[in-house]
């Protein structure tokens, strides 16, 4: 206090440095974001843990699995024993299972090296050899390399493949999850007016139906019946499978998907709003003499809505994940196939899973995070506490 | 504490099972100690057991084969025939069944007849040629069209003749016409010809694919997959192709010399016509077509260190191959490719030198391993070349201009293809097709324009009835109701055949039950080696109620019931199968001066206007298998061995096995004392490929077949000589 | 001067008093009923009509189930291709498949199967979530290391984790039925989801009045769980229950249908569909014979569910 009355009112470089660092470490005692640090730090903790664990299982598939067995026994016959063996060590080599003389890739040394591709420092991955794979033609300078999807013909980098295909099931999946709330807000609300009504009837065997027929038939009946150009749904054109020039053709999937979605979301608000309708400030409202559908849309639903509100950013970036009925049926070329194609194929794709989980993995705590975030600015209850 | 508890044991249980799989990597399966195999335990070796089973149909074989002389070829061709015969029904040794030459009802936007047509080779599967309508062929157009084709057929003009130099022209005499100014096109010519206006033709092509490519799944020069040879063959052509008669006509060769040298050998000369390879992408010129592309070509296919599939076709008739691949498929392995017989004399002219005189080695050159590669282009892609549709060269018809995985394909016209005006579509489109879409889901596809033809199924019940039966039912599968439909004969590219395993090592049950001890195995390996045992499965087994599948109508329609499929090659007019044929007829009048002579050649076989299977024959097969168990009995086989029991490998499909079952209850209840089959069902494909071909996990399978590679019949009959190509699957 | 009392009567006090003796019990006594929790529980559920039809459903099915087999013609299972794709009449009441089975029969067989496994599944499931959400709820203190595992086991691809496990068994343990080891699989990461819910519905209730009362007054934590939380969470393990039982048929279907489930030959409800719907517009039989003994079957466990939901809240016993 002396002090700044002795030097008036000028303001030093000294006092101009303290306030930065002053304003720093509140942002950084900010609880808010010390807790997200503390999430993150955790989050990927368990992200590198999760791989580990991953490389480890697939490490643990038997190698006859990563190379055709026929062709094996075929050059056998050809080239002999040894010649069938090299060439077999070749293709391990090529999945990262063997080292180029042969000798076995241990499962630390697989967990290891794929940390070290994932990690965002800048490296050379070999590429491209030449014809017999002695010598390395080319690397690929990368940052952070998730390797290349073999499965997938022509062996893109997997982080081009992700981006490529991302874009369609994205589309697919906002409008659905859009077009579900829309719909299925207004039904549950519905049904919760009258418990037992016979609104509330109907929508329960809406259902029980839902429950009771299994997804991937229902799909394939409507993706037969919808795709026909005569018939009841002949206005639309549909067809039968999704052609990228075509937007009609995006319709029935999307349509099947909030059908047999909508159950699910109008349970929960009726549920949710059967329980508030007999708290104290819904009977005060109607006391006051408020409309009963000013009372469901303007003040229950606002707090039903908040535990929805909470996996908002799990379900547009799950969305990123795609279902993989859908695309199967439909032919759409997005995400949903990747990852039970890289296993089911008929050498499974190392790389791809590996990378796959990991990218799944982290989008899934991202939106696990950004929830608890959502949650604390959508109500007023919940605070993150400083300890 | 209670989940500590739960967490702890199951990360050990995992860890347990982890370290356990570890020590057994799963490389085979465990084989009883006592009975290693059927030779071993016989008491010979596997060479001795080999030339026992096969010693008298590789003699007949070798005889025939060493036949070269192309002036010999009908005494070649009987040679042959009488080895084919002593194969089936002599040895007992394969039972074919089905070749899938029958007739099926369809729906096509395309003018048939047009496009190259061979039963071997690449050429089948090419777009060239092909002419796409806006409105399916109707029965009027597409019998108009016939009437050309086989009037222009028959009025062939004459094959070329050598000139001066010995140079005989590989021009294409046959080749269809370009559009006209106005765009229609016209078959035939004269009295005969059929014009499709301009406005009826469109050229883009729908079409589909079902099996997503992986992998390198473009190296052409490795690959041996069908689902990959649709795509590539499109874009590389090689020396030669067929035309719509069949016959072999120059692609890049524009002709050719032959010269047999003094020591047996002969030389194949070709020369090549202007051609660019052009870049699959932008489609600018990146080089010319030169001789060395294919010097090229067959040193990397010839390279053991490569692995490729279909070397046997380059070791099996050029000069020196043979040794250059056992050379470098050695550890660290080279050899001199100066003493192989593929050289180019100049850039325009490539010449192959083979072992011995083989008149048919130009249907040879149609196949995968003998198309061009740039040898630039090849070292500097290195082990990418052919890793996708843009890491070729194209001097072919087409670019893949876009493909979508598990989506669909686009093919452009290739604007610098040296045949271009052959070449009637812009694009063609491919959309890939999950396994399980029904037929009446593609018969939807159809007639929503999504795609541009479709074969009518039986199982599709509405659409039979629309287009096949008609709703007042006279139309068949022969003569569809639809004036759209139209009945289509496919010449089948590939006989299936039922073998037996002689020399079995593995044994594998998913039921316990069916479970065989050491006399048993015994008991099977001394049955299968008796003639008439084998003879009684050939005349027992009801095929007949397998092929319902394929054709509930008709079955007989795809039965096949010799190895050799149907026009493949023909000497003065005759067809193979015809010789056969003949020779089967011989011995059958043999046997029985009685014998009605119906042949073996199904459609000849009417009886009251309905097809039946010429070899089927219960009380016969009773007879065969009779004859044997005395044989075996006083060979010292136990009379409470019999019935013998039998091993197959089930289908994983349900359907698929109640037709088996319904084939084998027709065996077993005619002859059920002498044989017992157990059926083993696989629990998944890798299973199914491991029993059917590596394993060799059955006594009798119905698995495999065989496609020709080229035009004559040692394509099918070199695969059972002594280590001939199918062997392994008889257990050697 | 009045001379009626006398005084020698009253010193003798218990003449004119008896003495009532003190009786705790009977001073407690409520003229009324006590309350006794699973009577009111049984009370309620018996009066609601859905309770009486889904009884009712599940009686029949058991009966079904046992009695159906045993009438089962030689053959009935077995495939014959003469008889294939028969609709339903008098002979086979639910028409035969493509290969010629009758579907009655092999829809009986297959849910006893089917039922089964679900069942034994969806059972350990929810007891093992159920104590470990119980634990991961009330323990805050474990919240961010369980979160951790949470995060790790739910995102390790499912496939993946049945494969492999399925080989391991194969391979390590021979002799293990395959249905142990489809058991197995779908318990081995079936059961954090039933703990994530249970957690976040303990977390709820430990923080009303009657829990913190308790507590405070130093009640072992291992009676606190069993006695105030488990009751008020039974309603919502049980429905969690009835409507997992579906979710794990459909996971055996998938499993099976990428090659880790059940035999390629044994009779399941999953199986016949699988082999039926393609031709559902030619031939709707053979997809609603067995769609439809599904249906029925979630149709029963889910009116169950919520009958027994609603019978078991204390709330609703007025």
């Amino acid at each position: 206090m002396d002090e700044v009355i002795k030097n008036g009112n000028r303001i030093t470089f000294k006092d101009k440095v303290l306030r930065v660092f002053k304003s720093i470490s509140k942002a950084i005692h900010n609880p808010t974001f010390v807790y997200i640090l503390r999430r993150i730090v955790s989050s990927l903790f368990t992200l590198f843990l999760l791989t580990a664990i991953v490389t480890a299982l697939m490490r643990f598939l038997p190698d006859i699995k990563f190379y055709p067995i026929k062709d094996y026994n075929m050059l056998r016959g050809k080239l002999g024993p040894e010649g069938a063996d090299r060439w077999r060590d070749l293709q391990l080599y090529l999945v990262g299972r063997r080292h180029r003389d042969g000798s076995q890739v241990s499962v630390l040394e697989s967990i290891l090296t794929y940390f070290y591709w994932i990690l965002p420092i800048p490296k050379a991955v070999p590429i491209k050899w030449n014809t017999s794979y002695t010598q390395v033609k080319e690397y690929y300078q990368a940052f952070c390399y998730f390797g290349q999807a073999k499965s997938i013909s022509g062996t893109p980098y997997i982080t081009d493949l992700f981006v490529e295909k991302m874009g369609i099931s994205f589309k697919i999946s906002i409008w659905t999850t859009v077009l579900c709330y829309v719909f299925a807000i207004p039904l549950g609300v519905f049904m919760a007016k009258k418990p037992g009504g016979w609104f509330d009837k109907i929508g329960n065997v809406f259902i029980v139906l839902n429950y009771a027929i299994p997804a991937l038939v229902f799909y394939l009946l409507m993706c037969s019946w919808m795709g026909k150009s005569d018939g009841f749904w002949g206005w639309g054109q549909f067809g039968s499978f999704y052609v990228k020039e075509k937007w009609q053709s995006i319709i029935p999937p999307i349509f099947c998907v909030v059908f047999l979605s909508i159950p699910g979301v109008a349970i929960w608000i009726r549920r949710f709003m059967v329980d508030e309708l007999s708290s104290d400030y819904v009977k005060f409202a109607r006391a006051k003499g408020l409309s009963e559908n000013r009372i469901m849309f303007t003040h229950v639903l606002r707090n039903a809505c908040v535990p929805l509100v909470r996996n908002l950013p799990a379900t547009f970036i799950g969305a990123i994940v795609g279902s993989y009925y859908i695309e199967y049926i439909w032919s759409i070329p997005g995400t949903g196939r990747l990852l039970t194609g890289a296993l089911s194929g008929s050498t499974p794709d190392i790389q791809l899973v590996q990378s796959l989980t990991f990218l799944y993995a982290a989008l899934s705590m991202i939106s696990f995070l950004l929830g608890d975030i959502v949650t604390v600015f959508a109500d007023p209850r919940i605070k993150i506490l400083s300890d | 504490m209670k989940k500590k508890i739960l967490f702890l044991s199951s990360v050990a249980i995992l860890a347990s099972g982890g370290l356990a799989a570890c020590s057994d990597n799963g490389e085979g399966p465990e084989v009883e100690k006592e009975f290693k195999s059927n030779a071993e335990a016989l008491g010979i070796s596997k060479d001795a057991l080999q030339e026992m089973v096969l010693g008298d149909y590789d003699e007949l074989y070798r005889k025939a084969a060493a036949i070269t002389d192309p002036a010999k070829t009908d005494e070649r061709f009987k040679a042959f025939a009488k080895a084919e015969y002593e194969l089936i029904y002599g040895s007992g040794l394969v039972i074919p069944w089905l070749a899938q030459n029958g007739t099926t009802a369809s729906v096509s936007k395309t003018i048939p007849w047009q496009a190259g047509r061979a039963s071997y080779g690449l050429t089948s599967d090419k777009f060239k040629n092909v002419v796409a309508t806006n409105a399916a062929m109707t029965k009027e157009e597409r019998a108009k069209v016939t009437a050309a084709y086989d009037d222009a057929k028959a009025n062939q003009p004459a094959p070329f003749e050598a000139d001066q130099d010995g140079w005989v022209s590989l021009a294409n005499q046959n080749a269809n016409p370009a559009f006209a100014d106005d765009g229609s096109y016209t078959v035939g010519s004269g009295e005969n010809a059929v014009t499709f206006a301009g406005t009826r033709i469109k050229k883009e092509l729908k079409t589909t694919y079902s099996k997503e490519p992986e992998k390198a799944f473009l190296n052409y020069l490795t690959n041996t997959w069908t689902y990959n040879s649709y795509h590539y063959c499109n874009m590389v052509d090689g020396l030669v192709e067929n035309d719509k008669f069949g016959n072999v006509v120059g692609a890049l060769a524009d002709k050719y010399k032959v010269e047999s040298l003094a020591d047996g050998k002969q030389v194949w000369t070709f020369h090549l016509k202007d051609a660019e390879w052009v870049d699959n992408k932008t489609g600018e010129k990146k080089y010319d077509v030169v001789a060395d592309d294919f010097v090229a070509a067959a040193e990397y296919v010839l390279n053991g260190q490569n692995a490729a599939g279909a070397a046997n076709l380059m070791t099996g008739f050029i000069d020196g191959a043979a040794k250059y691949n056992e050379d470098t498929s050695a550890e660290g392995g080279t050899g001199d490719f100066s003493k192989v017989g593929v050289k180019a004399v100049d850039s325009k002219t490539i010449q192959y030198t083979l072992i011995e005189e083989t008149p048919f080695f130009m249907t040879v050159l149609t196949y995968s391993p003998y198309l061009p590669v740039n040898r630039t282009f090849l070292n500097t892609q290195g082990s990418d070349f052919g890793k996708d549709e843009n890491k070729l060269l194209v001097n072919g018809a087409f670019r893949i201009t876009e493909h979508e995985t598990s989506g669909h394909m686009i093919y452009t016209k290739n604007d610098r293809y040296y045949d271009k005006e052959h070449v009637y579509l812009d694009t063609v489109r491919r959309q890939f097709i999950a396994g399980d879409k029904t037929s009446a889901d593609i018969r939807g596809m159809y007639e929503n324009g999504e795609i541009d033809s479709f074969s009518v199924n039986v199982k599709d019940s509405d659409g039979w009835k629309k287009y096949v039966t008609g709703p007042d039912g006279t139309g068949s599968q022969k003569n569809p109701y639809a004036s759209d439909c139209n009945a289509i004969t496919s010449f089948g590219t590939a006989t299936y055949i039922g073998y037996f395993n002689f020399n079995r090592s593995g044994w594998e049950y998913t039921n316990q039950e069916n479970n065989k001890n050491y006399n048993d195995k015994l008991y099977t390996a001394k049955a299968l080696l008796n003639k008439n045992f084998r003879k009684g499965f050939l005349y027992g087994l009801k095929v007949e109620e397998k092929l319902k599948m394929y054709s509930p109508d008709d079955p007989i329609d795809w039965c096949m019931r010799s190895y050799t499929n149907n026009e493949l090659v023909s000497c003065n007019g005759k067809d193979y199968t015809e010789y056969v044929d003949a020779y089967y007829m011989e011995q059958a009048l043999v046997e029985d001066p009685n014998f009605s002579l119906t042949g073996i050649r199904n459609k000849a076989n009417m009886v009251n206007g309905k097809a039946t299977d010429p070899i089927y024959n219960a009380e016969k097969a009773k007879a065969y298998f009779a004859k044997a168990k005395n044989e075996l009995i006083c060979a010292g086989v136990p009379a409470d061995a019999f019935p013998i029991k039998i091993d197959v490998i089930g289908d994983q499909d349900i359907e698929s096995r109640a037709y088996d079952d319904a084939m084998y209850k027709a065996l077993t209840d005619a002859c059920g004392e002498f044989v017992k089959i157990n059926s083993n069902i696989p629990q998944n494909d890798e299973q199914d490929t491991l029993w059917g071909s590596v394993v060799n996990n059955y006594d009798f399978s119905l698995w495999s077949g065989w496609g020709p590679d080229y035009a004559d019949p040692n394509t099918y009959l070199h695969t059972f000589c002594i280590n001939g190509d199918m062997v392994e699957q008889l257990g050697f | 001067m009045a001379k009626d009392i006398q005084p020698e009567a009253i010193q003798n006090e218990n003449d004119l008093f008896v003495r009532v003796p003190i009786n705790e019990t009977e001073s407690e006594h409520l003229a009324a009923e006590p309350y006794s929790y699973w009577k009111s529980v049984f009370r309620v559920f018996i009066k609601k009509p859905s309770a009486i039809i889904a009884i009712v459903c599940m009686f029949l099915m058991i009966v079904g189930i046992i009695v159906v087999p045993i009438c089962a013609y030689e053959g009935a299972y077995e495939s014959n291709i003469a008889i294939a794709n028969l609709a339903p009449s008098g002979e086979h009441f639910f028409g035969t498949d493509l290969a010629g089975r009758d579907l009655f029969f092999c829809c009986f067989k297959g849910l006893s199967k089917s039922l089964f496994l679900a069942f034994i599944t969806s059972i350990i499931n929810v007891i093992i979530g159920t104590v470990v959400g119980l634990a991961w709820g009330y323990f805050r203190k474990l919240d961010p290391i369980m979160i951790e595992i949470y995060n790790l086991f739910s995102n390790i691809p499912s496939l993946l984790l049945y494969m492999l496990l399925s080989f391991v068994f194969t391979n390590a343990f021979p002799s293990m039925t395959p249905e142990l080891r489809l058991i197995f699989a779908l318990c081995s990461i079936g059961w954090i989801g039933v703990a994530l819910f249970i957690r976040n519905q303990t977390i709820i209730i430990t923080n009303r009045d009657y829990n913190v009362a308790s507590i405070t007054l130093g009640t072992p934590a291992r009676r606190i769980m069993m006695k105030n939380l488990l009751p008020y969470l039974l309603a919502v393990i049980i429905t969690e229950l009835s409507l997992m039982l579906p979710g794990m048929i459909s996971s055996e279907v998938t499993m099976s249908f990428f090659g880790v489930g059940l035999p390629v030959e044994t009779i399941s409800i999953g199986a016949i569909l699988d082999a039926g719907y393609r031709y559902f517009t030619s031939k709707p039989w053979q997809l609603l014979a067995p769609a439809g003994t599904l249906a029925f079957i979630i149709f029963t466990f889910y009116l169950l569910g919520l009958a027994l939901s609603d019978a078991l809240d204390p709330k609703k016993h007025r």
